[in-house]
């Protein structure tokens, strides 16, 4: 079983690593980086400037220490190697996102730091994506199970041809047609954002307030992932409904309850989470458009931010934390799987 | 394939089959229509706000007033005919009977070539509204001669000279200033020009109705003997235009939501066909060679099928600023792996078969067996996994369109609906503009996704996976 996981770990670390040196590769055979790393030593030298006019009051001899100092500066960033000999250090850089500053984005207490502002808006995705994936789990595996029992039914085939295709709508628009239905016409749902401003006071009422602002955005990655999950549930459960060992239980008179969960349910587990697992791109993607739709203030929002300012340092943070969550996501998947589906274990 | 008739009749045997192929159909015939009628570089005029210039801005489609029960404004220019003449003038008039319960949207004023000896012309235009106030709106005075050139001078010949109603203030107070006195109402000074133009101030709703009758726009040009005026018309612009509306630059949407038809045909084909050939490929070289080949394709496509899509399409399109066609490749080098392991697996169940292991002992060469022998059997259902693949490129274009990342040469629907929404369209409550280009992306993706069910009986023998 561990060496089943660790299997699965090393695949997903080589995915991450993939995408970091094609992030790094693609960054420095355009001149991105270049410009980048000289973003920050600029950014550093205004910074010393100031200290150093202090001491030297000549300005030739200012000038000169500056240039000595930028050229070191340089030097210790790699400015002086080429691109390609910088890749591991780059790397690196972009995994501890020590990527300098924003170029229009800030964080809530004003910093322009890259990591200052992806922590505040991290916790708004996961919660956010996390919310949609359980409902529309549920959801589905409920739904699921009520269209197997009923396999075959013109309710059945309607509602299994409608998850089949609800795969191929762009949901994102669904959101829009929410935002202008709801938002918009009947006034019963904020339009975007998290919070009411001024948000209201105490801990119930604000997260009420972030529940009603939720609603929306919620309900729009549910009808993403919602088809595909019903479609995958019903199908698995069929599948097992219609196996041997489901007949002899239920020869043996065992309780219909029993026969469900114990010899449907249970089996049935496994191929239901591999469809999650499959959705789960979908999923990430699709939060990426729902946020920008509904102004969450999440990862997805700021990613459309970013492309829209041309903040090429957030768009490299974001691609990179985009990738990290889904194959962290994906092995938590991963683990359940091998708790669910003993003969992985073997 | 020799069975094609066979499949027809299983595609069409399901009602999801049906509703593809008739929806297929009906998207291929107006991409046809589209390609023979419309421009090719259509994008260049999309992009071009001149061609735009006589359109209203941001109006709703005709026949939405029609459901909301009011008569529109329509679109239209009126070119002012000769009326009177005489020596150093021209009277040019044209009538026109305003009915609606919407004034038009705004008012231009547009004079074709112009050519003078001396002294440029002056034209004046003015309005004679049905209550009797002459309102003069503008007046146009070509530049006269440049240094170094020589009569006869000519204007306004390539391009018509635009004057907008509302450029020039003074027509506007003056009327301002009348229609307070007549209708003893008082106005804001924000109204726009033309709704006062065409209409009348009710004191006791405080709002501006429309002022129905007939109204004369005339133009009187003074001039001097020989010089020559091609054309003065006037545009006024629709309270509602088309059957689509227009955008905030005033394109028609209609035109726009057509040219997508195509372009998004073309990119769901393109990307499908070419994702589907590489899976294909691979998996059948994986799954026919074994060992290493098979190690470093697995291997491959394991990871790659991992890597989270749209971050990295949208990382890409930000830093490279591709074309739509390398839009579509960077879109098939992530997707192909699903389908190069599932073509692997059911290669291993044909390899074994005796009519390939026949081919093989008769010394065909491994490609010949590859692809004359192994591949056919699959046919069906790589076309149920182009069909499928489709709608899934068409979404991810329009998906990186919308965050503004699509490629601007060539408009389509998700770029409509960007404009739209960045313009905030969905605030403003303009649901013409964002609606319709979602819609069509929905019908265009339920066109494939059921086609693609249709056609999943004549694949599911082989979809049978580990």
């Amino acid at each position: 079983m561990f060496r089943w996981l660790a299997a699965r770990a090393a695949s997903l670390l080589l995915v991450l690593l993939t995408v970091l040196v094609l992030l790094v590769v693609v960054l420095g055979a355009t001149g991105y980086s270049d410009r980048m790393l000289q973003a920050i030593v600029g950014e550093q030298l205004r910074a010393m400037r100031e200290g150093l006019a202090q001491r030297i009051k000549d300005p030739e001899e200012l000038e000169r220490a500056l240039a000595e100092l930028k050229a070191e500066m340089e030097r210790a960033v790699g400015l002086d190697r080429p691109w390609y000999a910088r890749i591991p250090e780059t790397v690196v850089r972009v995994v501890m996102l020590d990527l300098g500053d924003a170029r229009s984005a800030r964080s809530s207490t004003g910093s322009t730091r890259v990591v200052d502002i992806l922590a505040e808006r991290i916790p708004n995705t996961v919660v956010l994506v996390t919310t949609a994936l359980l409902i529309s789990a549920l959801l589905g595996l409920a739904t699921g199970a009520w269209l197997a029992r009923r396999a075959g039914s013109r309710v059945d085939r309607t509602v299994t041809y409608a998850s089949a295709v609800s795969g191929a709508l762009p949901s994102w628009w669904t959101g829009i047609v929410l935002l202008i239905l709801f938002a918009y016409q009947l006034r019963l749902f904020p339009s975007g954002g998290m919070l009411s401003s001024p948000p209201p006071e105490g801990p119930l009422d604000r997260a009420l307030d972030v529940l009603w602002h939720a609603f929306l955005p919620v309900l729009t990655l549910v009808t993403i992932s919602l088809g595909p999950s019903i479609y995958a549930s019903r199908t698995m459960l069929l599948n097992v409904a219609q196996e041997d060992f489901v007949s002899v239980a239920k020869a043996k008179g065992l309780p219909d309850r029993v026969v469900s969960w114990r010899h449907v349910l249970r089996p049935a587990a496994p191929p239901i989470l591999t469809g999650l697992i499959l959705s789960l791109p979908a999923s990430l993607g699709g939060a990426i458009l729902t946020e920008t739709v509904f102004n969450w203030p999440g990862m997805g929002r700021l990613y459309y931010n970013a492309v829209l300012t041309g903040d090429e340092v957030l768009v490299v943070a974001l691609t990179y934390l985009y990738t990290l969550m889904y194959v962290l996501a994906r092995f938590v998947l991963e683990v359940l799987y091998v708790h669910l589906d003993p003969r992985v274990s073997r | 394939m020799s069975s094609s008739e066979s499949a027809w009749d299983v595609v069409t045997g399901t009602w999801p089959g049906r509703v593809g192929v008739a929806l297929i159909a009906l998207l291929t015939l107006l991409s046809v229509v589209v390609l023979l009628t419309m421009p090719l570089d259509f994008g260049r005029v999309w992009n071009d706000p001149s061609a735009w210039a006589d359109l209203p801005k941001a109006v709703p489609p005709v026949w939405s007033a029609y459901v909301s029960g009011v008569r529109p404004f329509n679109q239209q220019e009126l070119v002012l005919r000769e009326v009177a003449t005489g020596p150093g003038y021209q009277l040019l008039e044209s009538l026109m009977v305003v009915d609606s319960d919407l004034p038009p949207s705004h008012l231009v004023v547009k004079v074709h070539s112009v050519s003078f000896g001396s002294g440029p012309p002056a034209i004046l235009v003015d309005v004679v509204r049905p209550d009797g106030i002459d309102v003069p709106i503008a007046r146009i005075t070509p530049p006269g001669p440049r240094p170094g050139e020589s009569p006869p001078y000519v204007r306004y010949a390539e391009r018509p000279h635009r004057f907008e109603l509302g450029q020039g203030a003074e027509g506007i107070s003056y009327l301002r200033a009348e229609l307070s006195h007549k209708y003893g109402a008082e106005l804001t000074g924000t109204e726009p020009p033309a709704s006062l133009l065409f209409g009348r101030p009710d004191p006791l709703s405080k709002r501006i109705e429309v002022l129905r009758g007939t109204y004369a726009i005339r133009a009187t040009i003074y001039r001097s003997e020989g010089d020559s005026i091609g054309s003065v018309s006037v545009v006024l612009g629709g309270s509602h235009y088309g059957l689509m509306g227009t955008d905030g630059v005033g394109r028609d949407l209609l035109l726009g939501l057509l040219y997508g038809f195509p372009v998004a045909l073309g990119i769901g084909l393109f990307a499908s066909v070419l994702v589907t050939s590489i899976g294909a490929i691979l998996g059948v070289l994986s799954g026919y060679y074994r060992g290493k080949v098979e190690t470093v394709i697995q291997r491959a496509a394991d990871v790659v099928a991992n890597v989270p899509l749209l971050p990295i399409l949208i990382f890409l399109s930000f830093v490279l600023r591709p074309n739509v066609l390398t839009i579509m490749t960077l879109l098939v080098a992530f997707s192909w792996p699903g389908l190069a392991i599932v073509v692997r697996s059911m290669v291993l169940q044909i390899v074994p078969m005796p009519f390939v292991e026949a081919s093989r002992a008769i010394g065909s060469s491994d490609l010949r067996v590859m692809f004359m022998h192994v591949l056919p059997q699959l046919g069906p259902y790589l076309l149920a996994q182009t069909v499928f693949f489709a709608p899934s490129a068409i979404l991810a274009e329009a998906g990186l369109s919308f965050l503004g990342l699509g490629d601007p040469s060539i408009p389509t629907w998700g770029q409509i609906l960007e404009l739209g929404f960045r313009t905030g369209a969905v605030f403003t409550g303009y649901w013409w503009w964002v609606v319709p280009p979602g819609l069509l992306l929905a019908v265009t993706g339920l066109a494939f996704a059921s086609l693609a069910m249709g056609l999943e009986p004549l694949a599911a023998p082989k979809l049978r996976r580990t």
